[in-house]
């Protein structure tokens, strides 16, 4: 007989103790969903099975006797920190779900200036570590737009990455050691290390999981020196995403990593640029390090841009006042929520990877196709902002009106037919379908065209780790 | 029905930190590196404007003083319907200087562009001098309305404006012609055009004027000195709640800060 709800609640409060177990209603609804249906959510709407609890976890051995319980009972649980994930990857789609939330687990443990260590709980901030290293003269090198608000354990779950990931890399490249705990309820520890050939890198079966094979409980870091004051930006305006990709493809092909190197069609340039670049692209780079090595880096990506006369130089403080004030705070994320209630107007993205030689071709592609075929568009366009020695990203940008629709519509009327067009064209090509945001619920269906024939060993490491399926049914594989 | 929407576009002082506040050489703060936006009362006129043209036919004109830089909210607005969008090419820092803007605004009116409706935000971001609405009807010699938060046509030659008053709010049925300065108008958030209507509007152009009432226009001055900046300071005393759990927490927070403001309210 299926454990009931009330069962479930009752086994929860006994684990952790009452005030860790909240059963509000709206709690129960907001936890359910994610960014990715934040339309119907701002209309009060929940179309999805409420969790039976969000329970707050202290420690890993709360999390191992949670998971002990969820995985006798075949209960659904979903892991958490931040709640600032935009696939729906927090999303609950089984009944009675748990959703286990470490944001509580909230302490720095040490920030290690000799080895350039920072360990940290699941829940802690990024925004905090990264205030706690600056006081050191040090930084994570960590800065996605959701730093203000994303917490250590999901960014490693979603193998997030930052802003200056051109220099410092993405998640993958800074985490050293981490501990999780698995659905049986072991707790595993891996070591801090510079680097190890003791077989496989086993760090990297968690880092991106999404809470689809354990739940990450402390991560370790990489911290750098931060040398703010010899910051260099660089902008440029231009005619052709063509041109542009190739003055990154340069930048990167010749050995020098900006912490930033960013490329804006006109279209998504428009949002953030109109006062110096309408109607044009926008290349944007800043050099960060050591005197020396901003200097040379500046120097270098003026001689390539020099060789592309299409390009027109911007003014430095134009450039640094933007990146400024890109980061999404709490102020932003509620001013955004009003204007979509006023405006009936909202904006999503879609994140894609590939090799420079089909990048250009995916952007057009795409833009053409969605644009054809998606109705009540405002905006189509994107831009590139993390670049490899191999290829980009791209960060398609999409925003429209909802014309006659209830919330729970907006997705199926226009987000995922949107993300469908941008996966098609992106595998027809043999790019990748996620960057940096995850697969969460909304990609899952393409997984298999994602993986090809490795495929075989996602699956297995999801039968190894999960064989009762307990761990955030849907997300990354979907569901039977 | 014919309006006129006056908007102005200002930079967005929310993304200047406090250290970019520095008095420059030329006796000025430089905003020129910081995002343009419309002034957000401005905003408002242009949305409320657009749902008076949803429920009844309206020509929709839109002018604002200045140069190129408004050139990519002119092709918004377009594509919202503003037809003509009318830039008046004006050099110079027309930010303090209310009775000349009103006095160009008024020369538009009056020389072969007759309006039903002025609207306008009831200030500037930046100016900040709340008083263009009032010498511009003035200057017309019709009535205004302040702090107008919505209005709709109310039969011919007629709309009901409603405004905010001390004491809550104010509807009247007015006749026109008549200037609406907008002020709080909650929800009023510019709507977003299409790309097919932005395409549908690409061939239309901004009508560029010179001032007409050219180089001597009264009340505009450009020698005030700004002398120096301080920064307002809004700190207010905080402390730590404390309690033993969640409830007990909740408890101080009410008993300790929100009890009496919400007796209060």
């Amino acid at each position: 007989m299926p454990i009931t709800r009330e069962q479930i609640v009752k086994e929860l409060i006994q684990i952790l103790g009452q005030d860790q177990v909240i059963t509000d209603e709206q709690v129960l609804k907001l936890s359910s969903v994610d960014r990715f249906r934040r339309y119907e959510e701002l209309n009060g709407v929940f179309m999805l099975p409420i969790p039976a609890a969000v329970a707050y976890v202290l420690s890993a051995e709360q999390v191992s006797a949670v998971l002990k319980f969820a995985n006798a009972n075949r209960i659904n649980v979903v892991p958490r920190t931040g709640h600032s994930a935009t696939e729906g990857g927090l999303e609950t789609l089984a009944e009675n779900s748990i959703v286990l939330d470490g944001s509580r687990m909230n302490r720095i443990v040490k920030l290690d200036p000799c080895n350039m260590l920072a360990t940290c709980q699941c829940g802690v901030p990024l925004q905090a570590l990264e205030d706690a290293a600056r006081e050191l003269g040090l930084t994570t090198g960590h800065s996605p737009q959701s730093k203000p608000l994303a917490q250590m354990g999901g960014l490693v779950a979603t193998r997030s990455i930052g802003q200056f990931s051109t220099l410092y890399g993405g998640i993958e490249d800074m985490v050293v050691g981490l501990e999780a705990v698995f659905p049986n309820g072991t707790c595993s520890r891996i070591k801090n290390v510079p680097r190890r050939a003791a077989g496989p890198d086993i760090r990297h079966v968690v880092i991106g999981n999404e809470g689809a094979l354990c739940f990450i409980t402390e991560v370790t870091v990489k911290l750098f020196k931060y040398q703010p004051e010899n910051n260099v930006y660089l902008g440029y305006t231009l005619e052709h995403m063509g041109t542009g990709f190739e003055i990154l493809r340069e930048v990167m092909v010749d050995g020098f990593r900006p912490s930033v190197a960013r490329l804006y069609d006109p279209e998504d340039g428009a949002y953030h640029f109109s006062h110096f670049a309408d109607g044009k692209c926008v290349l944007i780079f800043m050099a960060e390090g050591p005197k020396g090595i901003t200097e040379a880096t500046a120097r270098a990506i003026q001689e390539i841009v020099a060789h592309h006369p299409e390009c027109r130089q911007v003014e430095t403080r134009i450039i640094q006042n933007w990146f400024e004030n890109l980061n999404w705070g709490p102020d932003k994320v509620a001013e955004e929520r009003a204007e979509i209630l006023a405006t009936k107007n909202i904006g999503n993205t879609t994140e894609i990877s590939a090799n420079w030689d089909v990048i250009n071709q995916i952007y057009e592609n795409a833009c053409a196709r969605i644009r054809a075929e998606i109705p009540d568009l405002t905006l189509v366009g994107g831009h590139s902002s993390h670049s490899y020695l191999n290829g980009t990203n791209l960060y398609f940008v999409h925003y429209y009106n909802l014309v006659d629709i209830k919330p729970e519509e907006e997705i199926i009327k226009y987000h995922r037919p949107i993300k469908k067009i941008v996966v098609e064209e992106t595998h027809k090509l043999g790019g990748t379908m996620c960057h940096h945001h995850g697969v969460g619920k909304h990609r899952s269906e393409w997984i298999k065209d994602e993986y090809g024939s490795s495929y075989y060993m996602l699956d297995t490491l999801k039968q190894a780790f999960d064989p009762n399926g307990i761990m955030n049914i849907g997300t990354i594989i979907p569901m039977p | 029905m014919n309006v006129l929407v006056c908007c102005k576009i200002v930079p967005d002082l929310d993304r200047l930190s406090e250290s970019d506040w520095l008095v420059q050489d030329h006796g000025q703060v430089d905003t020129g590196f910081v995002r343009t936006m419309v002034n957000p009362y401005d905003e408002s006129a242009l949305e409320l404007t657009l749902r008076l043209a949803d429920a009844a036919p309206a020509r929709m004109t839109t002018l604002t003083l200045g140069g190129g830089q408004a050139e990519p909210f002119l092709k918004t607005l377009r594509a919202l319907g503003f037809d003509p969008t009318v830039r008046i090419e004006a050099q110079g820092d027309w930010r303090f200087c209310p009775d000349g803007l009103a006095a160009l605004i008024a020369a538009y009116v009056q020389a072969g562009h007759p309006q039903d409706l002025v609207v306008m935000g009831r200030q500037s971001a930046d100016g900040d001098n709340g008083k263009t609405p009032l010498l511009l009807a003035e200057a017309l010699g019709w009535p205004c309305i302040t702090e107008c938060i919505g209005f709709e046509a109310a039969g011919p030659g007629r709309l009901k404006v409603t405004s905010r008053v001390d004491a809550g709010r104010q509807i009247q049925v007015v006749r026109l012609p008549l200037v609406l300065a907008v002020g709080n108008a909650a929800g009023s958030t510019l709507r977003v055009p299409t790309l097919k209507s932005r395409m549908q509007a690409g061939r239309q152009r901004t009508e560029v004027l010179e001032p007409a009432l050219g180089p001597a226009i009264p009340g505009f001055r450009q020698d005030y000195v700004l002398e120096r900046l301080t920064a307002i300071r809004r700190r207010r005393a905080g402390r730590m709640v404390t309690g033993a759990d969640g409830c007990a927490l909740a408890q101080a927070l009410y008993q300790d800060g929100l009890k009496q403001r919400l007796e209060n309210l």
